[in-house]
């Protein structure tokens, strides 16, 4: 699987591989961001989008009508937050209960699909917004 | 960060595209100069739709976007993105105003020094200005229809993002009519002007970034 972040204007900021075994490949990052924290965020944020956990040992819990799927890491718990029939998924978080780290929010769903992406980072700013492109 | 085009894909491979063919040095540069700087100075503003094609090595296909950009003379720049997805950047001198369908943010290039040569490099670029950019070292090349002007960065900042910049100029009219933006991964972007129309009124409140 491979991410590639491009804006408007075609200019590219990363390009990222993330393959089948679990491994991780920067094709490309640009210069001003090629620092080891920024990789290292972005790569655990696609890591907990594509669902790249062990959800054999997930907990299911259930709060204000909406399920909590908690899966342990060695560093925190990463949350995935959906609708009661499990059908949509609202929100992925990362972090403790008390004290989240990464919010990652699908918006405006259509037909299954949903039409934008947010991922916001509490301790600092560095927040990505994304939406759908239709042919 | 504001906002991104979010593009996944399995993997694909292109061959990366290699120079143009067909093109040999410019014969007589003295006069190209004198003749592209003359159309340069004459062109006080431009009006044009854009079709642009960016070329991921990675996707098989090309990611087409169109839309509608507005020059004028010195420092103004406005570029609507219509398709795929809406965008709107305006350069107006300092400042920049950018807004997608969500959101708006104004950014003054002061406080940026990449987006201050990135709008001096569009300005130049359509103008006609590039060849007294000191930000490249430039070499002219012509078939037919065409000069090529092949624009490599010597400065630090812009050589970070760009290999080259290659610019298409009619023999007819001098005019420039297509724009390519070579990364140094091998991905590139090739914008093109079609219905182009210089030296047309368009008012200030074009360009308003307040």
């Amino acid at each position: 699987m491979r991410i590639v972040f491009t804006n408007e204007m075609g200019f590219k900021f990363f390009d990222f591989e993330f393959d089948k075994d679990g491994g991780f490949t920067k094709h490309y990052m640009m210069a001003k961001m090629d620092k080891k924290a920024v990789v290292k965020t972005l790569r655990k944020d696609f890591e907990m989008l594509l669902l790249r956990y062990d959800f054999s040992k997930a907990t299911v819990l259930e709060k204000d009508a909406l399920q909590y799927v908690k899966v342990k890491l060695d560093k925190g718990d990463v949350y995935y937050i959906t609708s009661p029939d499990c059908r949509e998924l609202v929100k992925i978080q990362n972090g403790s209960k008390r004290k989240p780290v990464v919010d990652i929010w699908m918006k405006d769903y259509k037909a299954g699909i949903p039409d934008s992406l947010y991922i916001e980072h509490k301790k600092f700013t560095f927040n990505i917004s994304s939406q759908r492109v239709k042919k | 960060m504001r906002k991104w085009i979010w593009i996944i894909a399995c993997l694909a491979t292109t061959a990366v595209r290699a120079q143009s063919p067909g093109f040999k040095p410019a014969a007589n540069l003295e006069q190209f100069k004198q003749q592209f700087a003359k159309t340069a100075q004459q062109t006080k503003s431009i009006k044009s739709d854009f079709v642009q094609e960016k070329n991921l090595s990675m996707l098989s296909e090309k990611i087409t976007s169109k839309g509608k950009f507005w020059f004028k003379k010195e420092d103004k720049v406005k570029m609507e993105y219509q398709t795929p997805s809406y965008y709107l950047v305006i350069i107006n001198g300092k400042d920049i105003k950018t807004k997608d369908s969500q959101k708006e943010n104004r950014i003054s290039a002061k406080s940026s020094k990449v987006f201050q040569q990135v709008s001096r490099i569009t300005a130049d670029c359509v103008q006609g200005n590039v060849l007294n950019n000191a930000d490249f070292s430039t070499k002219v090349f012509e078939n037919a229809q065409f000069y090529q002007l092949e624009m490599t960065p010597v400065a630090k900042g812009i050589k970070d993002y760009f290999k080259k910049i290659v610019l298409w100029v009619d023999k007819k009219d001098y005019a420039v009519t297509k724009l390519q933006m070579q990364e140094q991964s091998g991905d590139d972007t090739v914008m093109s002007f079609v219905n182009k129309e210089t030296n047309v009124n368009i008012p200030d409140e074009v360009f308003a970034v307040k």
